[in-house]
């Protein structure tokens, strides 16, 4: 698949979520990563997303 | 054996006398940074040594990928050509997470280029030909099996202790260039540190002798079913060269995982899952581990930094030697109009901080590819094996994966540079890289050329559908002020067919554009007139001839480094 350049404010929001949660995973205790993560997307969840488009995501995020 | 060094011998030589004048100019590393500048240096008619420890050019795997724009630096040096017979072009790449596909990328390649984004070479075969153009050219002397062993300021020159095979000498120099790489001997000398950032993580590199039917391009496999958890790259050089690359693990011991045998199963179980059937050898391998560093000045007094001696990048986006040519070909002009008097020593402060900014831009692209290749925490390591999950799903994730190869960077913010004086964006803004281009040169006899062919290493005033006679006249007044430091070039375009095919002028080259794909690729309006720095930056871009004001406060604002 050749790759047709996404929109640069497109790219500078996807790092920007990529640099942010990577130093956030980091800057957390190693025994709460885990809780963290799910604090993070509990608060996505609710402030951002219905239940259908969490429904989807969850199931995407399955597959690894 | 992949690559036979010639060896050099030494030449004898005498310290400098006392009583005679010091040398201009003293180059300390030949490597390909030194080399170069010592070309652009002698091309202007500047006497140059370079003194250099080893007998040879380095042997072994390092700067494998150069730019485009580097290639145009080595055309300015009359060495395009043979750069370009022995070097592979390539502009495309394809990187896969564990056997899917996760992105395919093309460096932009338009109608008018004249050469591709990026070609494959050895370091060692680019330094030979530099090498041996120097033996060819005039001004200018390496000198082999000279270690610098350290550098003192005085008065009016800089005092250089060289140990030799024949003991030790003392050169004295106007002007020393410390191109001696990454742990410069010379600024340890002046008790100088580079500070920056050294990444997590190490590469294996290896070249292997191996005939295989892949095209030239980049290849990266993340977490690959041949090597679990480990990245590798893949790049095709000439003469069935590859260059392989990859990461160890945090828990693997880079004492056992340098050894031969190894590193053949490392490379094996991956060739074998691409399929091979080929034999192959391994040439030669080393450990790599990233870093960005760099001083805070390239300017010490009479001293002057240059390639990785002043700077590191990451070999993530191949910036190391493509910066170093870079600051190679803007110091070339700087210091050889110091030299000649025509320009006061600020100009080199203009050098000094253009090539520190650029740097931050070389940086600032490397330090994310170099996370993303070789992410140093857990953190990194998580979301980075996230990207790599859901890029085929959500697209705009591959831009992550992307090298973000290295391009040429721009001098926007430097007092040299003339602002735009029309709020219209342009594409193309005073302080870019000016891209070359196919060119038709109309005048004796219509032949195609490029761009930068056409402006060699000269300041160029690129006048687009005006008056090739007034053109003319203000070439003559740039370059009775700016000459014998830096040339000067007029360069005048034309749609007419009638008029391209008139009488050459004496002091500029008629263009034919009746096409008007140079005015399009410049994104010019007829009449513009683009004033561009010998080491290719846009000075300026101004509405016609006579907005380029006094010819004489033009030369001033150029040796001065510009307006500050
Ligand atoms: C594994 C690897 C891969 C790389 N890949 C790329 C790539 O694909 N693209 C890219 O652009 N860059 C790449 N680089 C970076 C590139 O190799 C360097 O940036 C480049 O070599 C810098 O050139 P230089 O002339 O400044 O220094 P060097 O090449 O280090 O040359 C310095 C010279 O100075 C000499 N010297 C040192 N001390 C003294 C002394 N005291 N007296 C006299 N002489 C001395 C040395 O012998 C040497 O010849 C890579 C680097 C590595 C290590």
């Amino acid at each position: 698949m050749s790759t047709p350049a996404a929109p640069p404010e497109h790219i500078e929001h996807a790092e920007f979520a990529w640099r942010t949660l990577s130093e956030a995973l980091d800057s957390v205790p190693e025994s709460d990563r885990e809780g963290f993560l799910l604090r993070l997307a509990l608060l996505a969840a609710l402030d951002h997303l219905d239940a259908g488009t969490l429904t989807e995501l969850v199931a995407e995020a399955r597959t690894r | 054996m992949y690559f036979t060094p010639h060896r050099h011998g030494f030449t004898p030589f005498a310290s400098s006398p006392p009583d005679a004048a010091p040398e201009p100019v003293v180059i300390v590393g030949a490597g390909p940074v030194g080399l170069a500048l010592a070309l652009g240096l002698a091309r202007r008619g500047v006497v140059v040594t370079v003194l250099e420890s080893g007998d040879s050019v380095s042997y072994g795997s390092r700067a494998i990928c150069l730019s485009r724009h580097s290639l145009e630096v080595l055309e300015r040096l009359g060495v395009g050509e043979r750069f370009a017979e022995r070097s592979l072009p390539w502009t495309s790449g394809r990187s896969f997470h564990r056997d899917t596909e996760v992105l395919s990328f093309a460096m932009p390649h338009e109608d008018g280029d004249v050469r591709a984004p990026m070609v494959n070479i050895s370091q060692s075969e680019a330094e030979q030909i530099l090498v041996d153009e120097i033996e060819a050219t005039d001004h200018c002397t390496a000198r082999w099996r000279c270690r610098v062993l350290d550098c003192t300021e005085r008065d009016d020159h800089v005092g250089v202790r060289v140990e030799t095979p024949e003991g030790s000498r003392e050169l004295r120099a106007r002007w020393v260039i410390a191109a001696d790489g990454a742990r410069s001997t010379v600024r340890e000398s002046l008790v100088l540190r580079m500070s920056g950032t050294s990444y997590e993580g190490r590469y294996v590199i290896a070249d292997i002798h191996w005939r295989a039917p892949l095209p030239t391009e980049r290849r990266v496999w993340f977490d690959p079913p041949s090597n679990p958890g480990s990245t590798i790259i893949l790049h095709r050089q000439p003469a069935d060269i590859w260059r392989v690359d990859y990461q160890l693990g945090p828990d693997d011991d880079p004492e056992v995982e340098t050894t031969e045998e190894r590193i053949r199963e490392r490379i094996t179980r991956h060739l074998d899952w691409l399929g091979n059937t080929e034999p192959w050898t391994l040439e030669w391998s080393s450990l790599y581990r990233a870093h960005s560093s760099s001083l805070d000045s390239y300017l010490h007094g009479r001293v002057l930094f240059a390639g990785d001696a002043a700077h590191l990048v990451p070999i993530f986006g191949v910036r190391g030697l493509n910066s170093g040519l870079e600051d190679a070909d803007t110091l070339a002009w700087t210091l050889s109009s110091v030299v000649h008097g025509t320009a006061g020593p600020e100009l080199l402060r203009t050098y000094a901080a253009e090539r520190r900014a650029a740097w931050r831009q070389y940086v600032d692209q490397a330090e994310k590819s170099t996370l993303f290749m070789t992410p140093g925490t857990h953190g990194y390591a998580m979301t980075r094996d996230a990207v790599l999950t859901l890029a085929n799903r959500r697209p705009v994730l591959r831009e992550l994966i992307n090298p973000r190869q290295s391009g040429a960077t721009h001098s926007r913010t430097s007092p040299l540079t003339v602002g735009a004086t029309e709020d219209e964006p342009r594409s193309l803004v005073p302080g870019d890289p000016v891209p070359d281009h196919a060119v038709r040169v109309a005048a004796g006899g219509a032949r195609t050329s490029g761009l930068n062919a056409e402006r060699g290493p000269d300041l160029a005033v690129l006048a687009l559908d005006s008056e090739p006679e007034a053109l003319a006249d203000k070439v003559a007044a740039l370059r009775a002020r700016l000459a014998p430091g830096v040339g000067v070039r007029g360069l005048a375009t034309s749609r007419e067919a009638a008029r391209v095919h008139g009488a050459a002028l004496p002091e500029t080259t008629l263009l034919d554009d009746s096409a008007e794909t140079l005015a399009r690729a410049l994104d010019a309006d007829f009449g513009e007139v683009f004033v561009i720095r010998p080491a290719g930056l846009l000075l300026g871009r101004f509405p016609d001839l006579e907005h380029l004001g006094r010819c004489d406060a033009l030369a001033d604002h150029v040796l001065r480094g510009g307006s500050r």
